[in-house]
């Protein structure tokens, strides 16, 4: 360990407490308010995923009917859910890292507020059957200018702290962040303005639609996911990244590289073939990204893997992180002309899906989460055996959904190219993966609602500030010496 | 139509842009010229290198 002098320790701590501190009611705001979306979400998400193997499932009211739901999933978890506590950790991260603290208290409030009611707006809008019907755009207009608005105030913020940012080094997770804090609600503006304000004409539609659904998920939640792991990983461990200068080669490579990527969702489609031939060049080249990332993060790890036994964060943001490659290299594959032939409008894209957004960004940003809420409020997380009835559940479900659909959604395409199948067979064939991802579903819900049980108690409880980390093991239960091993 | 094709030009133009720029004041200010330096920047002297921040683990180092 660094020799250091008690004087500077004393002034670190300051400045760190200073910062948590600032950050607790903005940040906080967020993050709390992103749980709401997640449950409803959730609630959701298994209304639909039971319609498909059940039909005749509550479908008696026109707002709760698949057309409906469905849509009302996706967007409570993408604005809801994951650009909520997106901002959230964002802000906290950009606090931590220009050492400055947050200062936009009033308008960050504002902007919660605002955001929150974007999403409850829109989603109303969908349930009420004014989706516009374009895929991860579907909130009706009039909820557009809500999450505008907010964003704005989101991205003042951001440019504020990296304006008075202390002096040094601008580490890679300040990279991702600040330019995913650009990046979102340029794509959202330009989107709902050529889709839905002021539409181009409808052969041009798909590619605009794509384009931006899935920049949403490669420069909105992958940097900030990215962020996490990049800070959280050292800090937890007290090891700097194995490479800095690889990742610096990931996060400039994502940002030249990434706004490519989303006409391989047309490959088939009646588009030019450089359009397409393009976008899978460029999905290809995302291996660069990928695997900078996959070399940084496992050699940083290297020698600490037993700390997954203990820290919670630890183990949330490593399943994130690791379940990125997955995702990225089985992107990077489906974007080949000969696979995408067999997958394409299958169950199989839901599930690749769900591992980046799921797998990928929700477990690392559970995983922030559980780092930052004890340093906003300076109180520990009330119970381990909650937080472990929120990893494991929700674990395995993803896996089981992931492995299900998967595995059925390749069937599934298989059969539909043969051309003999008849189609209800087909449909038939799906059903027991359909059942699977509902159990699957099911157990990431009951992980949610432990998140959320767990969440609340530490916000009711009043007792315990300063108490010791909640980890998934106690102090007094053998500790592996590798935890010590220095870097 | 033309306004549209305006949009997607001005906006393409300001996404590339902002990278390229990020970039070359990147180069230009100095922030790739020490790697090592700048992935020990999240430590403090509170928080230093070696020690880990969850405080039960940090209990075993001593």
């Amino acid at each position: 360990m660094t020799p250091s002098d008690p004087e500077a320790v004393r002034k670190s701590r300051q400045e760190r407490l200073e910062v948590d501190r600032a950050a607790r009611w903005p940040v906080g705001m967020f993050l709390g308010s992103s749980l709401f979306w997640l449950l409803a979400g959730s609630v959701l998400a298994l209304l639909a995923s039971i319609k498909l193997h059940n039909p005749g499932f509550l479908a008696e009211a026109g707002w709760l009917t698949f057309g409906r739901v469905r849509p009302a999933h996706l967007n409570t978890m993408a604005y809801g859910w994951l650009s909520t506590a997106g901002i959230g950790i964002g802000l906290w991260m950009l606090s931590r890292l220009c050492r400055v603290p947050i200062a936009d208290h009033s308008s960050l409030t504002l902007a919660a507020v605002l955001w929150n009611m974007g999403n409850a707006v829109g989603t109303f809008g969908i349930l009420r059957g004014d989706s516009t019907a374009i895929e991860w755009l579907e909130y009706p207009t009039y909820a557009a200018p809500f999450l505008l608005a907010s964003f704005a105030f989101v991205v003042l913020a951001g440019v504020n702290l990296v304006r008075n940012r202390r002096p040094g080094h601008i580490y890679i997770s300040q990279w991702y962040i600040f330019a995913a804090f650009f990046w979102f609600p340029m794509l959202y503006f330009t989107a709902h303005g050529l889709l839905v304000l002021l539409p181009v004409q409808a052969p041009a539609q798909p590619p605009v639609n794509w384009w931006f659904a899935h920049n949403a998920l490669g420069l909105w939640f992958t940097p900030i996911g990215l962020a996490a792991a990049y800070y959280l990983i050292p800090k937890i461990i007290g090891r700097p990244i194995h490479s800095y200068y690889l990742s610096a080669i990931g996060f400039w490579s994502l940002a030249f590289f990434y706004a490519w990527n989303g006409m391989h969702h047309l490959i088939g489609g009646p588009y030019p073939a450089f359009l397409i031939t393009a976008s899978v060049v460029a999905s290809v080249m995302m291996f660069i990204p990928v695997v900078t990332v996959a070399i940084n993060h496992h050699f940083t790890m290297k020698g600490h893997f037993k700390a997954l036994l203990w820290s919670p964060t630890l183990r949330f943001v490593v399943f994130g992180a690791m379940s990125y490659t997955l995702v990225s290299v089985q992107g990077s594959l489906t974007a080949l002309r000969s696979v995408n032939h067999v997958t394409h409008f299958t169950h199989y894209t839901v599930a690749h899906a769900h591992l980046g957004v799921y797998a990928f960004a929700s477990m690392s940003f559970f995983g922030a989460i559980y780092y930052i809420m004890p340093r906003l409020l300076e109180r520990e997380w009330p119970s381990r055996w909650l937080i472990r009835l929120h990893f494991w559940p929700s674990a395995i479900g993803i896996a089981i959904y992931w492995l299900s659909l998967t595995h059925g959604g390749g069937l599934q395409g298989l059969e539909l190219n043969r051309g003999t199948t008849p189609f209800m067979e087909i449909v038939e064939l799906t059903l027991p993966y359909l059942g699977a991802r509902s159990v699957g579903g099911s157990l990431m819900a009951l992980g949610h609602a432990a998140f959320a049980a767990s969440f609340i108690w530490m916000l009711a409880r009043r007792g315990l500030q300063g108490a010791e980390a909640t980890l998934f093991k106690r102090r007094a239960e053998e500790a592996p010496d590798t935890l010590t091993a220095r870097s | 139509m033309f306004g549209a094709a305006l949009v997607v030009l001005i906006v393409m133009l300001l996404l590339g842009g902002a990278a390229l720029g990020a970039f070359w004041w990147a180069m230009s200010d100095g922030q790739f010229e020490d790697p090592e330096e700048a992935a020990r920047s999240i430590f403090t002297p509170e928080e230093p290198v070696g020690v880990p921040t969850d405080p039960a683990l940090r209990e075993r180092e001593e």
